[in-house]
């Protein structure tokens, strides 16, 4: 359905107002507050929904204040594709026009027609109220002010659950449903506690079972065990009637009384042969000391006897040995001898060899000295040519540096005088015959031109004098020369030399001198490499061992090498022959005297027998003083008898015991008192134990142990049966509860499907993960969820409230218009508790819903919709 | 040179019955001792010569000193010979409530025949020989040693004895402690009187059992009597008279429900035969019912239990079986029609574990449905 154009007049604030052109989608009324924004809600109810007849409060509430007038609604819409025009007047000449489609209605059936077009019914008389009357209107059409309360489906609740159905079918169970649902839960909880554990008689009865069947358990646990006590009764009975049926106690005692019997007797026996044993013993040992003492005496005798022998024996011996021993004194004598004289001649052989070596030695040593001595005589001559060349050598001081020196000063004195004789006037003397010419009276050679560096008068024979002054600072020259001639003839003379060549000729002599004395000291190196004075040692040395070799008389010709060779081949031949006579002296030496210790021995054996002998004899003498041989032997016999006789008894009496069996008659006697003892313990403790047992179970016979088992058995059974039942109950309680309370569930969920999946989108808008949970019989808001929170719809903030409730009429609607149901949501001021964030989301939603919807937005806030992108007409 | 004595047997004193609860069982357990006393009173009446108890006089050998003593009690008004055999219940143990009896002060009269000896105290009219079981169960013929045993001339030779009669029982009887069915005439005997089989029966010649005087179980035998028996001469044919001593009837009722009404069970409780209050009911309910009439079936036997003196209900085998009308009753609309649909399915489903679970939820839903609905 879609709003196309309202006309007001006369109602209420509203004298006259037209709103056209409305359209699709989204379309806002702004006005100020009391500028009648609400009134065109009103109006446009009062057209729908209240009969154009209407009277009373809701005739009077369509009138401006304290007027009389005639208040009037156009309304021109397309519904189901056609177009439509309402026109209603009201209080005064009331009347209703309904055009559109091919129809034209007034009056009454106009009513009817409409009431039928928008699904609603009319009220009876009276106004119309939302809640009643005007089907989902009530719900869509939202007045101020109330937008966050609950959504009041009311009458809308039908067209909703057609329009739900319509998509789902019939789910819901009713009331009846719910009040099985109820008894259900009911009877369940009488068996079960919330967390699905038994309670109340089901956990009493399971309680009882279980301690009956512990009891049960114990019981026949105590009953077993008095059944063992019975039958170990009967045991203990048995084992008594038995001995006493058999006799057993008094055959075993007259047993026990016959083997006493036999053992005393036995025991008698036993001391008889024990005492003719003793005396045997006795008799034996008396025999035996007797003929011990012969047995001594006759071995003494045979004892001397026998040393008589070895002293016979030994003596020999010792004899012999002594013959053996002189014998061997006169072979060591011989062996000595010969030994002595084997020394002579090799010592004889050493002397001569000896000798032949030295003079040998001397000769040679003697050589040497010769030569050495010509050494020392060379070197010493060259020693004193050395000696004279060094102090030739040290005789002259000149060196070569004072030659140097000289030479210098010879060759200034030699340069200025040529620079002299540059200067100096040259004077060629051509005298013309004989003419003479002197200077100072000196002649002058003509030969050679005169050279003159001073003021020279010359004396022209002939002629006269010429006086000649050289110029060119000759004198100054000449001076220098004088200079230098002084300086070397200073030299000079301090040298003590005359000239320099007589200096230079000294030099030459000095540097002889020297390579004399090197030469003479090579000489004297080659002579005496070690030095003159070692040498001379060696000479000394040299000499003295000749001297010392010198003491002996052989001639040269005796003391060559040929007869050195012969003596020492002699000699060998005597050491050996040396050494054999020493092996042969040792022998006899050894011989000698291992003789003689076994000649010492042998004398101390004769010793010893004679010793031993003696001894023995002495003994003999003393044993037959004491008791004769005849005595002796005597009682020996006597003796002898006397053990004869205590053997014949002893083996009587062992006879005796023998027959009686000693052992026999032991084992049988224990034997016989065990099993008394036995058998009387047997019956005793047997006795003993059968009456304790009888008074034990006299005492557990009272309580009756079977009767309490039969009981508890029996109740057992009862209480098990009884639990059986009640838990079969309790289980299909809980199944009929959990099946009921599942199948509720999942209706619901289909049946609120339709609304959920169109909340969803607009919520997803505003804010996402959260959930309106409507009531599926009320199909008013429950509860709001946000991150998996529930919370009931009345504890939410007023802006939220209205926010989910506008959410929920928009998807309500949705689900109308989906079913084909006429559905316009208008909405007075009903986001004023939104805040500004929010508002921008829900205009979003708004957005959405309007893009098949078309909503009508009354507002006094013009500013808050301005960004909705909608036309906004001012009232 | 006539006898006459009285054969009972299996009275089995001192049973708790504890299996039934409250005051039902406890009457149970104190009409044993009542009806010994009736017994003393029959003995007295009918002037015999002796009682003979043939086994199990009491329940077990470990019954209480209190129970012993009131059965002794319930003797004394018969002061002829009462003759008691030990049977597998309370066998002649080395110790046991024999020789516990015997340490109380027993009266000469009660005689305990707890030796295979023969007991001869009328005079050589008749001698009794026992076959005492002397452990629960005998491997060897106790009843041999009858064969040999001397009597007077013309003495009625009774043999007592406990136990089953080799071939002759039904096959479910306990075959312990067999006797020889020819075990009368190879002995000699004028009367074996029998103790083990609870019902009354004469299970070969001369040889009797004379049942249960109380009853105390359903089992479909005739007990509840006790035998006045009658020897004129020791070969001459034993009369016997069955009295009826017992109080309680023991009835057991199978009832198998085919025709989805519960009429079968009431139809079968209705034919009861003797005084309501006296009878020990177990009702064995098998087949199916729809649910309207398990709801009825369940009101009828309320009443049951209040009439009869204890009504056992075993319905275990009994199967719920909602027909489409019992459906309909419910809501047939929303989540219930949904949720009895899954149940039908779970109840019909064998081889689900909770498919009778299922059934007991869907009669469930239905009762509540009528008392919602009321």
């Amino acid at each position: 359905m879609f709003l196309r154009r309202l006309e007001i007049s006369n109602f209420r604030k509203i004298r006259h107002l037209v709103i056209d052109d409305l359209k699709d989608g989204i379309n806002v009324l702004s006005g100020d507050n009391e500028a009648g924004k609400s009134t065109i809600l009103a109006a446009l109810r009062a057209a729908l929904f209240e009969r154009h007849r209407v009277t009373g409060d809701a005739a009077t509430a369509m009138l401006p204040y304290n007027q009389s007038v005639r208040p009037e609604v156009s309304l021109d819409f397309d519904l189901n594709g056609n177009f439509w025009k309402l026109r209603k007047a009201f209080c005064q000449k009331q009347e209703v026009e309904l055009i559109g489609a091919g129809e034209r209605h007034t009056g009454d059936p106009a009513e009817e027609r409409l009431a039928q077009l928008f699904g609603f019914t009319p009220p009876g008389r009276g106004g119309s109220k939302p809640q009643d009357h005007q089907g989902i209107y009530g719900l869509l059409w939202v007045e101020q002010g109330v937008s966050h309360r609950e959504l009041g489906i009311g009458a809308g609740r039908d067209s909703i659950a057609s329009a739900l159905e319509s998509e789902v079918g019939q789910v819901i169970g009713g009331e009846r449903g719910r009040a099985l649902l109820v008894a259900a839960e009911t009877r369940k909880n009488l068996f079960w506690d919330k967390r699905g554990k038994p309670r109340g008689e089901l956990k009493t009865l399971a309680d009882e079972v279980e301690a009956l069947a512990a009891r049960k358990a114990d019981l026949e646990l105590r009953l077993a065990a008095y059944d063992e006590k019975i039958k170990l009764l009967f045991k203990k009975r048995e084992i008594l009637s038995r001995h006493d049926r058999d006799a057993t106690l008094e055959k075993a005692t007259a047993s026990l009384v016959e083997c006493q019997r036999n053992f005393t007797l036995t025991k008698q026996l036993e001391a008889n042969a024990i005492e003719a044993s003793e005396k045997r013993k006795l008799s034996e040992a008396r025999a035996r000391v007797i003929a011990d003492r012969l047995e001594t005496r006759q071995s003494l005798i045979r004892q001397i006897e026998v040393a008589t022998i070895a002293l016979g024996t030994v003596t020999t011996a010792a004899n012999e040995l002594k013959a053996s021993f002189s014998g061997l004194e006169n072979v060591d004598k011989t062996a000595n001898e010969r030994l002595a004289q084997a020394r002579a001649d090799k010592l004889k052989a050493d002397q001569s060899v000896a000798e032949i070596e030295q003079a040998i030695n001397h000769r040679r040593a003697h050589e040497v000295l010769t030569r050495l001595e010509q050494q020392l005589t060379d070197a010493d001559m060259a020693d004193s040519l050395r000696r004279m060349a060094l102090a030739t050598a040290e005789s002259i001081k000149l060196d070569q540096k004072q030659i140097s020196k000289l030479e210098k000063a010879v060759a200034e004195c030699s340069k200025v005088e040529a620079r002299i004789e540059a200067a100096s006037v040259r004077i060629l003397l051509e005298p013309a015959a004989a003419g003479m010419v002197s200077i100072d009276g000196k002649v002058c050679d003509p030969k050679s031109p005169l050279l003159l560096s001073n003021d020279t008068t010359l004396e022209l024979e002939g002629y006269g004098r010429l006086v000649v002054h050289p110029g060119g600072g000759i004198d100054s020259l000449v001076q220098s020369l004088r200079d230098a001639q002084h300086v070397l003839q200073r030299s000079l003379q301090e040298l003590g030399i005359a000239s320099v060549e007589d200096a230079k000729a000294q030099v030459q002599r000095k540097t002889e001198a020297a390579n004399e004395a090197e030469l003479q000291k090579k000489l004297i190196a080659a002579s005496a490499a070690k030095g003159l004075d070692a040498l001379r040692q060696e000479v000394e040395t040299q000499r003295t061992r000749v001297q010392r070799l010198a003491s002996h008389n052989l001639s040269p010709a005796d003391s060559t090498e040929e007869a050195l060779e012969l003596a020492r081949k002699y000699q060998n031949l005597e050491s050996k022959q040396e050494a054999a006579a020493q092996e042969d002296s040792s022998r006899a030496k050894a011989a000698r005297d291992a003789a003689n210790i076994e000649l010492a021995v042998q004398t101390e054996r004769v010793a010893a027998a004679t010793r031993d002998l003696a001894a023995k004899r002495r003994e003999l003498e003393e044993a037959c003083q004491a008791v004769a041989d005849d005595e002796l032997l005597a009682s020996h016999g006597a003796a002898l008898t006397k053990l004869q006789n205590a053997q014949t008894v002893e083996s009587q009496a062992a006879t005796a015991l023998e027959h009686s069996n000693p052992e026999a008659v032991t084992i049988a006697l224990q034997m016989a008192k065990e099993a008394e003892e036995t058998i009387r313990t047997d019956i005793e403790a047997t006795a003993k134990e059968a009456r304790e047992i009888e008074i034990e179970l006299k005492a557990l016979g009272r309580d009756g142990l079977g009767e309490q088992l039969s009981e508890v058995q029996g109740e057992f059974t009862l209480k098990q049966r009884q639990y059986h039942a009640m838990a079969a109950e309790a289980g299909g309680s809980r199944l009929l509860y959990e099946t009921l309370a599942r199948a509720q569930r999942e209706s619901k969920d289909r049946w609120l499907g339709p609304v959920r999946d169109r909340v969803q989108p607009y919520l997803k808008l505003i804010q996402p993960e959260s959930d309106i949970i409507l009531n599926e019989d009320t199909l008013e808001i429950e509860q709001f969820v946000r991150g998996g929170v529930e919370e009931p719809f009345n504890g939410l903030s007023i802006g939220a409230r209205e926010q989910a409730a506008v959410i929920a009429r928009l998807a309500l609607a949705d689900v109308l218009r989906a079913s084909g149901q006429p559905s316009i949501v208008i909405l007075d001021d009903a986001l004023v508790n939104t805040d500004e964030e929010r508002l921008k989301r829900m205009h979003l939603v708004l957005r959405k819903a309007a893009a098949n919807l078309q909503i009508l937005i009354l507002t006094c806030r013009e500013r808050d919709f301005t960004q909705l992108g909608a036309r906004v007409r001012r009232v | 040179m006539a006898f006459r004595f009285l054969h009972t047997a299996d009275w089995q004193i001192g049973k708790p019955f504890a299996n039934i609860a409250g005051d039902s069982g406890a009457e149970l357990r104190s009409q044993r001792i009542k009806t010994v006393e009736s017994i003393a009173q029959v003995a007295i009446g009918r002037a015999v010569d002796a009682v003979l108890v043939a086994g199990d006089a009491f329940d077990s050998n470990e019954v209480s000193d209190r129970t012993i003593m009131r059965t002794i009690e319930a003797l004394a008004s018969y002061n002829g010979s009462w003759i008691f055999l030990p049977g597998n219940h309370d066998a002649a143990l080395a110790h046991s409530v024999w020789t516990r009896m015997q340490a109380m002060d027993l009266p000469s009269n009660i005689i305990i025949a707890d030796k295979p000896e023969p007991i001869s105290l009328w005079n050589d009219r008749a001698i009794v020989l026992p076959a005492p079981l002397r452990r629960r169960r005998e491997s060897l013929d106790q009843t041999e040693w009858f064969d040999g045993a001397s009597s007077p001339d013309g003495a009625a030779r009774i043999g007592l004895a406990h136990g089953s009669v080799a071939n002759r029982l039904p096959g479910s009887a306990d075959s312990s402690n067999e006797i020889p069915e020819d075990r009368a005439r190879r002995a000699d005997l004028s009367y074996l009187a029998l103790g083990d089989w609870h019902g009354a029966l004469n299970i070969a010649p001369r040889t009797w059992y004379s049942g249960a005087p109380e009853p105390d179980r359903h089992k479909a035998n005739d007990s509840g009597s006790i035998f006045v028996v009658d020897i004129e001469s020791h070969r001459a044919p034993e009369r016997v008279e069955a009295l009826n001593v017992g109080r309680y009837c023991w009835v057991r009722i199978d009832a198998e429900l085919v025709d989805g009404t519960c009429n079968g069970a009431l139809q079968a409780l209705a034919q009861l035969s003797g005084e309501h209050r006296s009878c020990v009911v177990s009702l064995n309910l098998t087949g199916a019912v729809s649910l309207a009439e398990r709801r009825r079936l369940e009101a009828e036997l309320r009443k049951w239990e209040a009439r009869l003196h204890h009504l056992e209900i075993d319905d275990t085998g009994l199967i719920d079986e909602p027909t489409p009308d019992d459906l309909d009753a419910l809501d047939n609309s929303g989540f219930v029609r949904l949720a009895v649909e899954r149940l039908r399915a779970k109840a019909s489903d064998a081889s689900d574990p909770d498919s009778g679970t299922a059934r007991m939820a869907l009669r469930m839903m239905y009762l509540d449905h009528f008392a919602k609905s009321a």
